[in-house]
């Protein structure tokens, strides 16, 4: 394998494991699944629909999602948000986050 | 636009009913969102290779749709170090049943070669309908959460007998089930070209001696549990302390049954004419080396099996 293969494939993996975190802390606002997309991609974090939307609905079944389908210029879209779980599992997991960045960081150095 | 309907019929046809309509909803509100901007981006209407170019990227409308459903494997990570054990231990009971029923049933007198495709074949078949019922019940499991900490409960002394110094060669306790299931089956006289009678002729008859009918239930009794715990040993393939105290209480019993042969008066009896005895005698004498000696090696074996078993005890 090359070696722009691997750091492809470790990029991925990297993305995906900070993807739910990066949801979670999007939809503190309201959204439906392509303005998140929207804004995540403004944001540096591009992901593709396949991969995005069935995650914000596993998110939902567990619980930390709440969710709407409301009529919008002539197109039914879901909206989703942060439910009461969501908010304190994404403040607990923002703090694992920092203690891991600072880890890493200090790792790296 | 029809590109678009044609992709999003293709995906629903991959969905449960009742995700359908959700995911069309959710899917045709993100795509319109995307021609849209970049329509505003552009300043005029995609184009068909454009609008193909988006729904390429998206992905196969098969793989769009697996994503959005749950359980997209048979057996997930966390149960399929049991599902494996599992597997492997059923399947190699499944080897041991299939060939110790067509060793009975291989004794009505059917060629080798055809004993040997029939049983391959059997093991085969077998293997593969327990393949599927292992796998559909780790499947369930998961459907259903099964709880696995009783599986995956352990402690660090239960790993000595898994250490490589007592390692257990499933080819070779496949090897020993078979001669001891062959050796009951002659000590049965169920094999019927290998009878008790040694040599025979129409005027004489050498066969083993009468003496043997006193050890004939005993040494049936150390086979079979001898064959019992070759198949608890083939499926675990590893040593533990039930299988290591059974051997050595086996090997004990076998040698005081060598103990009380070497006490017969005779190993073979001869049945014969006066002019035919001096060669008969002859053959006799022979066929008493023979057997002093497979004693010899039996027991060389049996006291070989106490010391090496007892000192995987102490591992």
């Amino acid at each position: 394998m090359e070696h722009n293969e691997h750091s492809k494939k470790m990029k991925l993996e990297l993305r995906r494991g900070v993807l739910v975190l990066a949801v979670l802390a999007e939809l503190r606002e309201e959204h439906y699944g392509y303005s998140l997309r929207k804004n995540l991609a403004s944001k540096g974090l591009d992901i593709d629909e396949g991969t995005l939307y069935p995650l914000i609905r596993r998110l939902e079944k567990q619980g930390l999602l709440e969710s709407e389908w409301r009529e919008e210029g002539s197109r039914k879209k879901r909206f989703y948000q942060l439910s009461a779980v969501g908010k304190s599992t994404l403040r607990q997991v923002s703090e694992d986050w920092h203690e891991v960045e600072t880890a890493l960081n200090t790792i790296l150095k | 636009m029809k590109l678009i309907e044609h992709y999003l019929d293709s995906l629903e046809t991959y969905l449960p009913d009742e995700m359908k309509q959700d995911v069309r909803d959710e899917l045709t509100a993100s795509l319109m969102g995307q021609v849209e901007d970049s329509q505003e981006e552009l300043g005029r209407e995609l184009t068909s290779d454009e609008i193909e170019a988006l729904l390429k990227k998206l992905g196969h409308p098969m793989q769009v749709a697996s994503a959005y459903q749950p359980n997209q494997h048979l057996v997930g990570s966390d149960y399929f170090p049991a599902y494996r054990k599992a597997l492997e231990i059923a399947l190699a009971l499944t080897v041991v049943i299939t060939i110790v029923l067509s060793v009975f049933t291989a004794i009505s007198g059917r060629s080798v070669i055809g004993v040997g495709i029939n049983i391959f074949a059997d093991i085969l078949h077998n293997g593969l309908y327990v393949f599927a019922l292992v796998t559909l019940i780790f499947y369930l499991m998961e459907s259903y959460n099964a709880d696995l900490s009783k599986v995956y409960a352990w402690s660090p002394k239960d790993l000595r007998f898994n250490s490589k110094r007592l390692g257990l060669s499933r080819l070779e306790t496949g090897f020993e089930l078979i001669a001891s299931v062959l050796f009951l089956a002659w000590w049965n006289n169920i094999i019927p070209s290998l009878t008790y009678g040694l040599i025979s002729s129409e005027t004489a008859k050498v066969s083993l001696s009468a003496d043997w009918q006193s050890v004939y239930w005993s040494v049936n009794i150390i086979i079979a549990l001898g064959i019992a715990i070759g198949i608890y040993k083939f499926v675990l393939a590893t040593w533990d302390r039930f299988s290591l105290v059974s051997e050595i209480i086996l090997s004990l019993a076998t040698l005081v049954i060598i103990a009380q042969i070497l006490q017969f008066d005779q190993f073979i009896s001869l049945n014969a004419p006066l002019d035919e005895n001096m060669f008969l005698v002859k053959v006799i004498a022979h066929f008493d080396k023979v057997i002093y000696s497979i004693l010899a090696i039996v027991a060389a074996v049996s006291a070989w099996d106490i010391f090496s078993n007892t000192r995987k005890l102490r591992v």
